[in-house]
């Protein structure tokens, strides 16, 4: 027999049955001594949270209690801990969110149900909860004001001490608690008309249009293939995006990530739905018009990059006269130099640069930042604006003995050679250093080059951390290619100024770093060597700065990045904006493409003399469409196609692209099985009469 | 005799009063709005809240419902007290502009904005008309239906009720629904017409 004092802390004796809800591995009942931490109830005995999600905060003691955030995880649980941190024991509820649920959602859920159950007598209790859940519903809606939140806590802290019972006295805690620890969430609803968890449906719409760094209108585009209305669908996929053949097929796609249809099965294809149309334009040879809009100032942009690109294109249809200077030969950037043609035939970057050309902008190659003119060179010129598009082209340095040497290539250079159509000597084993796409890029063109028998990738932590995408690794693992994790290089061996192979030390994980992923340790004496005949380093790219000089204003990071305003894109020089890769240092295409879009709406601001400062508002779609009616076997059946691909041995030695598009059926098939979450906010419904 | 403290006095009360009654018979103003001598006491307007208790740990009871404590500590006008009564008064008047009983409450306690969305339903209900209907004219024609944000004063069934003689007693009473403020138009729900002629009571404190 268990003598029940004996378990417990000095002012609670005994044990605590909670009920484990929510978020968790191992839902039910668990009884537990007081004084138990709240870390050790949800991962040790919970298990912890399903799918590798982020533990994001718990709710003890029921619809009243409070929610407890992730710096509070080694708790000891009683009585008084759990009040002082703003919850209360209560009937043992212990309610477990993660990363995906939005605190100022939770408030308004909880307020809603005591709005029901307070009994109505006292007016601070009936009334005041009624207020608290208007309030935090206008702010849920993105109408939200920012002397809302001071209100809040007022009322909230009047109910609380104002009402008779224990209803009325603890039904603010779900506010307080959350406005104590996720104010930052709810300033996000206010001031920028964002919900960071991606839920509540007035302010996000649809998912996929919400988390697009462009505002693509996915769900819209879906719609009208579903309606086999492609000609509208690819207007609707224009109207953003200069970009789309590129996007169609190298987009790191986050819509796919927040997609509604992903909870509890698989996302909709939205990058392939985009490809499809896309592709679908490039057969049927739809263009853009001819822009003939009158020409106001001139604008410089320098770097023909995704971003430059972009900025250049909307800059053009304003009516501006915008000229790109690029430094290489070719226009495109990375888009042009660093992915392969296997990933992104020339064809399709081509297509749309043609359409971008329509637009009036003028590029003009081989004309290098620092060298062949200066900043201030464009002002003399007449150019009123100048914008810095870079990119990041610079290799970072592994920082190891011998890595000068003849037969170590960076694979920015590698990619870039062969992509401009130069021969490139690999030796019969190559050796890739880093698990980001350039390092998995670079491998898949090693083992194409005609001297190489086998390629190994060398990455410090495991796949799980790997930054590169899921499918080029999978593909590159298909076409032969080793990976050795948890290893890192620690000198380049060599032999008469020859590369022999690459001494490397063995790795273990320890705690999570900054970016959320394990830190690598290196485990001593477990050095050991790999025969290599070349070496590709590919551990991340920097911008290269060194065209700044003393009469620039401009600011530089550590990270040789340059410093901007991140909502306007302005650098710390008058009529100078920056961004892309060269203020955030490497990034993706898409996100390279919403800086240009950015700039483009800062310059022509600038240019007005109109203030800078962003105007955030709610994501809409620019036009509803009716929703399909799907018959029974059509839900039932209804799955993510298997996107067709090149078999390993079409793909040996040669660049044809490797994925294949939708065809016509699938793709209005994949159409159809879109939840079309846009239809869900109080103007979606309206729209189609609901 | 029940000895008590009230805003420190040392004051004795009778064996059954409320802290409101003490208070009431040293003189002490105590603003109530659901309260009325001929009928059973409610506690439901929330405006005659005190803070009993010392050092910290003090909490606000409605005074109307609290019996005198041998050796209680009372206050009634701690910034607190009135922190709560102005959001009450707040409270009541989002819901209730018109009422000129609501308007000279803010007039006097120096409320000047009502922070939320206006709902008129002249309506409060603090539950006097129920009570005087049941109590003084014995008739209990009207009563509260359902519960939170739903509840609502009514006949049973929202019929017309057999026992109710009309006699009016229920609008008499009313503090929302008769007499009308002539001041307060739509757009700021508070009137304070009356805001420089009401009892400076605690406004220096409250400016």
């Amino acid at each position: 027999m268990i003598k029940a004092p004996s378990i417990g802390t000095n002012e609670s004796k005994g044990t605590k049955i909670f009920s484990l809800v929510g978020k968790i591995n191992n839902t039910g009942l668990v009884e537990v001594p007081i004084g138990i931490t709240l870390r050790e109830v949800i991962f040790d005995i919970g298990g912890g949270i399903p799918g590798g999600k982020k533990f994001k905060a718990v709710q003890t003691g029921g619809p009243s209690g409070g929610c407890i955030p992730v710096e509070m995880l080694d708790l000891p649980i009683d009585y008084d801990t759990l009040t002082k941190a703003g919850s209360i024991m209560g009937s043992g509820g212990m309610i477990v969110m993660d990363e995906n649920t939005c605190m100022v959602d939770i408030a308004k859920y909880f307020l809603n149900f005591l709005r029901d159950e307070s009994c109505g007598k006292c007016l601070s209790c009936r009334e005041g909860i009624q207020r608290m859940w208007e309030i935090v519903k206008d702010i849920s809606e993105g109408n939200g004001k920012e002397e809302d939140l001071e209100l809040l806590e007022e009322l909230a802290n009047i109910v609380k001490d104002a009402s008779m019972c224990g209803l009325g006295q603890t039904a603010s805690n779900p506010v307080l608690s959350t406005l104590k620890y996720f104010k930052d969430e709810y300033e996000d609803h206010i001031k920028r008309k964002k919900c960071p968890a991606v839920v509540c449906t007035e302010i996000v719409s649809s998912p996929c249009q919400y988390t697009c760094p462009i505002d693509q209108e996915a769900s819209v585009y879906i719609a009208l293939i579903a309606h086999r209305k492609f000609e509208e669908a690819l207007k609707i996929i224009r109207k953003d995006n200069p970009l789309p053949s590129v996007c169609g097929r190298v987009c790191h796609h986050p819509c796919e990530k927040a997609c509604r249809a992903g909870e509890f099965g698989e996302p909709i294809a939205i990058r392939s739905l985009k490809r499809f149309v896309t592709d679908w334009a490039i057969e049927n040879d739809y263009r853009v018009q001819n822009n003939n809009k009158s020409k106001k100032d001139k604008v410089a942009i320098i770097g023909a990059g995704p971003s430059g690109l972009t900025a250049g294109y909307y800059l053009s249809l304003k009516g501006y006269q915008a000229t790109i200077f690029e430094s290489l030969p070719v226009p495109g950037g990375m888009l042009a130099i660093a992915i392969p043609d296997y990933r992104l035939p020339k064809k399709i970057f081509n297509f749309d640069f043609d359409n971008i050309i329509k637009s009036g902008v003028t590029i003009n190659t081989n004309k290098t930042l620092g060298k062949d003119f200066f900043i201030d060179d464009l002002f003399k010129e007449g150019y009123k604006a100048v914008f810095i598009a870079i990119g990041a082209h610079k290799s970072m340095k592994l920082n190891i003995p011998n890595e000068d040497s003849k037969d170590v290539i960076q694979a920015i250079e590698l990619l870039k050679e062969v992509n401009l159509g130069n021969e490139v000597e690999l030796g019969e084993r190559v050796g890739i250093i880093g698990g980001g796409n350039a390092a998995v890029d670079a491998a898949r063109v090693a083992i194409r080059n005609k001297n190489c028998k086998s390629v190994t990738i060398l990455y410090r932590r495991t796949r799980k951390e790997m930054p590169a995408f899921e499918e080029e690794i999978e593909s590159a693992i298909e076409e032969g290619i080793g990976i050795k994790f948890l290893t890192s290089p620690t000198r380049v061996l060599t032999q008469n100024g020859k590369v022999i192979g690459v001494e490397c030390i063995q790795m273990k994980l320890g705690d999570l770093d900054a970016s959320g992923r394990r830190r690598p340790i290196p485990i001593e004496g477990s050095e050991f060597s790999i025969e290599l005949d070349t070496l590709i380093p590919a551990i991340g790219e920097s911008p290269d700065t060194s065209f700044v000089s003393n009469k620039d204003k401009l600011s530089i990071s550590k990270w040789n990045t340059i410093l901007v305003n991140k909502e306007t894109l302005l650098t710390d020089q008058i009529g100078v904006f920056a961004g892309g890769d060269v203020a955030t240092g490497p990034r993706t295409v898409v996100e390279a493409i919403s800086a240009g879009k950015t700039a483009a709406e800062s310059i022509e601001k600038y240019l007005e003399g109109k203030s800078l400062t962003k105007e955030y508002k709610l994501t809409r779609p620019s036009l509803y469409v009716e929703p399909v009616e799907l018959s029974e076997e059509e839900i039932e059946e209804a799955k993510r196609p298997e996107l067709s691909k090149l078999s390993v041995k079409q793909r040996q030695k040669n660049f044809n692209e490797v994925e294949l598009t939708l065809t016509e059926e699938m793709a209005v098939k994949e159409a159809r099985r879109c939840l079309r979450c846009e239809l869900e906010t109080e103007e979606g419904k309206k729209a189609i009469g609901r | 005799m029940i000895n008590m403290k009230l805003n420190n006095l040392e004051v004795k009360a009778e064996e059954g009063w409320t802290i409101l009654e003490t208070a009431k018979f040293y003189g002490l103003e105590i603003p109530t709005l659901c309260y009325n001598p001929g009928l059973s006491v409610y506690g439901g307007c929330r405006l005659c809240l005190v803070e009993i208790g010392e050092g910290s740990n003090t909490k606000l009871v409605s005074s109307c419902t609290y019996p005198a404590e041998e050796g209680l500590t009372v206050r009634t006008d701690t910034i607190r007290v009135i922190k709560a009564r102005r959001m009450m008064i707040e409270l009541m008047l989002s819901v209730a502009p018109n009422s000129k009983t609501i308007q000279d409450l803010a007039s006097k306690f120096g409320v000047t904005q009502v922070r939320f969305k206006i709902r008129n339903e002249e309506c409060i209900l603090c539950g006097l008309c129920v009570r005087m209907c049941a109590e003084q004219m014995g008739a209990r024609a009207i009563g509260f239906q359902n519960r939170g944000h739903d509840r609502k004063i009514s006949t049973p069934f929202d019929i017309k009720s057999d026992v109710c003689r009309l006699c009016g007693a229920c609008m008499y009473i009313c503090p929302a629904c008769q007499l009308k403020c002539q001041g307060p138009n739509a757009d700021t729900a508070v009137c304070n017409a009356c805001l420089d002629i009401m009892d400076p009571n605690l406004l220096g404190l409250l400016r």
